[in-house]
């Protein structure tokens, strides 16, 4: 029996498990996992785009991000579901756009979990090879999977203090990484043309847009730890808000520092000549090759919590679908003796098999083929999820309004809505370019068209459950919430009070 | 109809199918059996008209408290707070599985284990009643008793069926669902919630 006897004791019992601030931001900014996006994602997205205003895309995203969440966290106050984005939708622009958006949203993470398979295979090769030992980066990827695959059907995730030592310890290389690169700049002058805001009217700017929104992916999961924050109302937010500033102001830093070192007139040549390794590569004659190791250990660290995360993040997904019956029931069904999502686990897995052989055999690049293009289309995924889940708030609050002000209700996700809905018309336009693959090639166009083919196939779906099975219909968004019953008003005080 | 060799409650019967007949092993991750568990609680506050359940909503009933201490001690919980029956389960699971325990060791039920901390059945046809009893009557498709029906009804909720449906047939499964979805109303109610909460654990699980 839990202990008696104080008044408040039920609350205050519960609260003892519960997630406070610098949880929730721990748990979504590993996600984000910083030095994978610093090492990898950055240094790719200047080699990819010609461009060195990466540094400021990551500030602007940042900024927008900020904006996004003013509304998307009102939202969550009033909607308790850990599905975040397509319950958002269904609750904002109804259960046919939801099941679209789920459709999307499984399609997305997919995407960026097995697209991180390449880097880390990559990575771990280059690791190993520091040792001696030489092996292919499909291996190494296969290893990573087989790791990651156990580690989901078991629902081991990483310990909150482990995770919370690692990206510690992520931060802290990246910044004296970030010290050494400002004090040795190029020419021995610190140039800070990366971050120069004329650079956001060049019309190319959309692509570094989308690639630095990718960076950012994970921090929207901060809405599903709602139920576990201890104080729902504030962690949240407060949560959501710090993970954007820092995650932005690190990225920000961290691209133009590796600018500075470069020289913002040779970033772009030594980004595509370095690739992943440039950042290392600056540092090594002034913090010696040993510090060199650690912060490429630490990218590998990195990359698999970022695997790990992600690997959960569809297989719950599925999870919640498979409850809903929107997906076959069998999604719905646990590990019996682990309790995690057992073929949404299974039916990841497989994905990121089929994606690792396919690659390997075909013989393409694990870093500009696998990681870049995948991680990048599926950032584009929650980029349209994003500029849909803003327009579910306006939506939502208009169907049920709440005492928010309007800036959260209207206006912010009015701005943000139209922002991330017109970067993402424009990315699909120019996907081509963005992806370094001729604009008629189906890599260009078959991934937008895969998406929108999902999102039709959601909404014929959704259909078709209305007019089929109403009952299933009725219980899209709800998630694993086995009804939307409310509180029935149950009246304690037509019940006798017995002396206590 | 089969019978019930031991009078058990619903917490210990939902224990001895959640953990095996003679090493004691969970049968069930930890989340599901600590909710599980805090469910079978409340169940039982409910079968003893204690309790009032009614969607989210509970309630104490009036009357002289119940015999058992840790029925007695969760009633009165109910006295002096009010929350939704989803607090009311989390809170009772933080400390259910110690409860039961406590309470089967007490009654002889269990006893410890190989390793320090874990229990077993004293003996393992005891440990093997419950299933056995459901299973039997399941597939003989007899009529369950309220007792059962309700002890179906929980272990269905921590999806711990396959217990007692394995190698069933197709309408054994069929027989089993059509239990659970006419369950009385407030019971029906608890079960939903339960549900609800292990689903909802299993998605923002972390550890």
């Amino acid at each position: 029996m839990p202990p008696t006897s104080s008044p408040s004791i039920v609350n205050e019992h519960l609260r003892r498990n519960k997630l406070g601030v610098p949880s929730v931001v721990f748990f979504v900014v590993a996600a984000a996992a910083p030095l994978t996006v610093i090492a990898g994602g950055a240094v790719t997205a200047v080699a990819v785009t010609e461009l060195i205003a990466v540094p400021i895309g990551y500030l602007v995203i940042a900024l927008v991000l900020a904006v996004f969440s003013a509304g998307y966290v009102a939202m969550s106050r009033h909607v308790v579901n850990a599905g975040a984005f397509y319950s958002y939708i269904t609750r904002g622009l109804g259960r046919r756009f939801g099941v679209s958006a789920a459709g999307v949203a499984v399609m997305a993470y997919n995407l960026m979990q097995v697209g991180l398979y390449g880097a880390f295979g990559f990575v771990a090769a280059q690791v190993l090879d520091t040792f001696g030992v030489g092996v292919s980066w499909w291996v190494c990827a296969l290893v990573g999977w087989a790791i990651v695959g156990v580690l989901g059907l078991l629902d081991v995730s990483l310990n909150g203090r482990v995770l919370a030592a690692m990206l510690l310890a992520e931060v802290v290389i990246v910044l004296i990484y970030d010290a050494v690169m400002i004090s040795h700049p190029a020419g021995g002058t610190v140039q800070w043309d990366a971050l120069d805001p004329g650079q956001l009217l060049n019309p190319s700017i959309a692509a570094v847009m989308v690639v630095s929104v990718a960076g950012f992916v994970g921090f929207e999961a901060t809405v599903v730890f709602s139920e576990e924050a201890r104080d729902p109302k504030r962690t949240i937010a407060r949560a959501t808000y710090i993970a954007i500033v820092a995650v932005g102001l690190l990225y920000g830093l961290s691209a133009w520092a590796i600018s500075v070192a470069t020289g913002p007139e040779a970033f772009v040549g030594r980004a595509k000549a370095d690739g992943t390794e440039l950042m290392f590569n600056l540092v090594v004659p002034y913090v010696g090759q040993t510090f060199v190791d650690i912060g490429h250990l630490l990218f590998l660290t990195s990359l698999f919590a970022a695997l790990l995360v992600f690997h959960h993040t569809v297989a719950r997904y599925s999870y919640a679908l498979g409850r809903e019956q929107v997906l076959p029931p069998m999604f719905g069904r646990i590990v019996r003796r682990t309790g995690a999502p057992k073929y949404g686990s299974l039916a990841q897995t497989a994905l990121g098999l089929v994606v690792i052989v396919t690659y390997a055999i075909a013989g393409l690049d694990p870093v500009d083929n696998m990681f870049a293009r995948l991680t990048t289309i599926g950032g584009l995924g929650v980029l349209i999820l994003m500029a849909a889940t803003s327009f579910s708030v306006i939506g939502f609050f208009r169907r049920e309004p709440h005492d928010e002000p309007v800036w959260r209700r209207v206006i912010a996700p009015l701005l943000a809505g139209i922002f991330l809905a017109v970067l993402a018309i424009i990315t699909i336009l120019n996907l081509g370019s963005l992806l370094n693959v001729d604009a008629t090639s189906p890599v260009a166009w078959g991934f937008p068209v895969a998406y929108g083919v999902i999102a039709a196939v959601g909404l014929i779906w959704a259909t078709i459950l209305k007019w089929l099975r109403s009952d299933i219909f009725a219980r899209i968004g709800l998630g694993v919430e086995t009804s939307a019953t409310p509180d029935s008003g149950l009246d304690m005080q037509r019940s006798h009070r017995v002396g206590v | 109809m089969a019978m019930r060799s031991r009078d058990l409650t619903f917490s210990g019967e939902t224990y001895l199918i959640a953990h095996d007949d003679r090493t004691g092993k969970p049968r069930l991750h930890k989340r599901g059996i600590a909710v599980t568990l805090a469910a079978a609680l409340l169940a039982e506050l409910l079968y003893a008209n204690r309790l009032h359940i009614q969607g989210r909503d509970v309630a104490p009933i009036d009357g002289p408290p119940p015999q058992d201490q840790l029925a007695r001690d969760m009633w009165m919980h109910f006295w002096t707070e009010r929350h939704p029956l989803r607090t009311w389960l989390e809170f009772f699971a933080t400390t259910a599985r110690d409860d039961v325990i406590a309470r089967l060791k007490k009654e002889g039920v269990l006893v410890p284990g190989r390793r320090s901390g874990s229990w077993r059945p004293s003996d393992p046809n005891v440990g093997a009643q419950s299933w056995a009893r459901l299973s039997v009557t399941l597939r003989r498709h007899e009529r369950l008793n309220p007792f059962d029906a309700c002890l179906l009804g929980l272990i269905h909720a921590a999806e711990l069926q396959e217990i007692v449906l394995d190698g069933g047939r197709r309408s054994d499964r069929q027989y089993l669902e059509s239990i659970v979805d006419n369950l009385w109303p407030p019971l029906a109610d608890l079960l939903d919630e339960t549900r609800s909460l292990i689903g909802a654990q299993a998605i923002t699980h972390r550890m």
